[in-house]
């Protein structure tokens, strides 16, 4: 073949090419490109800092709230070992952690959780169900699917790499100061209790007759705030914690 | 009341671990920042949005079920998969009954249409083996350069260009046949 055979045949190529390249316009790109990110999970945290530990962990920040000495107030009313025992003797609780920065929200997460280890997790487009006794983490899909995957079990029953987080909370020394004000929420009287972990403070607000814990407020660095609001022992809906049956498995494509 | 195991359990699985969180939260952002790259490679190569859409979603899913201990290059990955799954797609496709059949008495170049240009091109891709069709979609329709190609097919960089080369006369070839064209150019 002739040089200009073969220029010919290069620019056949490149004309063929650049057909292909140039079937969808650009906007046509970019709104597939929307929908597909609608379906991506949120991220688990906002921003960067140690806060992270607390994402979703409504419950689990609690704990930290058991590992703190418990004062007495100074005026009577509830004590804090009053409060601390509600993390301790539940039966089922319902959280919602709404993280901001400033007015602007950042992520909504929504937690189901029972005494003997079911939970559910909702956040944004994702659901997520633990069935503790099969040692699986369910997440549902859009689309009616579900991918299902083992979380890895240690002795005793704790998923792998969560007590590190624990731990971390565990070694944590410190005191809760009572507020002196009370607060208003949903419509009630709160009593509080301040703590501050590695710089984070975070107020657990009280109903000042029993001591069950109605809202816990975490103020964090760069005007970001995450609030939860916790309910003991509410019913819970029965199907809450199970797959729908019509959800279609994901298999791995290997 | 649960014991203090069962209580570190529950309240162990009510927090996210930290490691978990952050490794799971790169994937995100990742896709998120590279959405468009994928979604831009598979839809050329399948030819359909819709077909890039649900390419994307799956290559996501793989992703959040099985994380990347290392990531060098997310683009040059988040490219590679969703090639490697268009042309998976495309090459399970049976019906090219789009195209015309090869026919002794040519069709002038310049007639040709655009789509008809690009379905031939997808077929002679798609019969292409899969490693020359990786190399060849990667570097045309996912815009990798060779370096990166190399280091994402375990090739030398000098490799790739030899390769992409060479697939260029024989994809031309192959698509001057399926579109009835005899000659460079030429009517019979």
């Amino acid at each position: 073949m002739n040089s200009i055979g073969y220029d010919k045949d290069d620019r056949f190529l490149d004309d063929c090419i650049e057909s292909v390249r140039e079937e969808y316009s650009a906007p046509e790109v970019q709104s597939a490109t929307a929908q597909f990110r609608a379906t991506l999970p949120d991220r688990a945290v906002s921003t960067g800092g140690r806060f992270m530990r607390w994402a979703g962990g409504a419950v689990a920040a609690a704990l930290l709230i058991t590992l703190v000495p418990q004062i007495m107030p100074g005026n009577g009313g509830v004590a804090f070992a009053q409060v601390q025992s509600w993390f301790e003797d539940f039966r089922t609780v319902y959280t919602t952690t709404v993280t901001t920065q400033g007015d602007r929200e950042l992520s909504r997460i929504e937690i189901w959780a029972t005494a003997d280890g079911s939970m559910r997790l909702e956040s944004g487009p994702v659901v997520q169900i633990l069935d503790a006794s099969a040692g699986t983490m369910h997440t549902l899909l859009p689309g009616d699917r579900v991918m299902s995957m083992p979380v890895p079990m240690e002795e005793g029953g704790a998923p792998a790499s969560s007590m590190e987080w624990v731990q971390e909370i565990r070694d944590f020394q410190g005191q809760a100061q009572r507020l002196p004000e009370t607060r208003r929420i949903d419509g009630q009287e709160a009593v509080g209790f301040r703590l501050t972990i590695d710089g984070i403070t975070v107020d657990l607000w009280a109903q000042p007759e029993t001591g069950r814990p109605i809202l816990m407020e975490l103020m964090m660095a760069n005007d970001v705030t995450m609030r939860t609001r916790l309910a003991f022992d509410q019913a819970l809906p029965t199907d809450i914690f199970t797959v729908p049956s019509h959800y279609q498995p994901v298999h791995s494509e290997e | 009341m649960p014991p203090n195991t069962e209580r570190r359990r529950l309240l162990g699985r009510l927090g996210f671990s930290r490691r978990g969180t952050e490794g799971r939260d790169e994937i995100v952002d990742a896709l998120h920042a590279h959405a468009g790259l994928v979604i831009s490679a598979a839809s050329r190569i399948t030819g359909n949005l819709a077909d890039a859409e649900d390419i994307a979603q799956d290559l996501a899913e793989k992703l959040l079920r099985s994380p990347p201990s290392t990531v060098d290059s997310w683009p040059a990955l988040l490219k590679t998969m969703a090639v490697n799954k268009a042309l998976d797609q495309l090459r399970r496709r049976r019906d090219w009954s789009d195209l015309p059949e090869p026919e002794a008495v040519t069709t002038p170049e310049a007639e040709l249409a655009d789509a008809e240009r690009a379905a031939a091109l997808r077929a002679a891709v798609a019969g292409l083996p899969e490693r020359e069709g990786m190399l060849f979609s990667l570097h045309y329709f996912g815009d990798l350069s060779q370096v990166a190609i190399a280091e994402q097919l375990a090739m030398t960089p000098n490799a790739v260009g030899v390769a992409i080369h060479r697939l260029r006369k024989r994809l031309t070839a192959d698509v001057r046949q399926r579109l009835g064209l005899v000659h460079s150019g030429d009517t019979v």
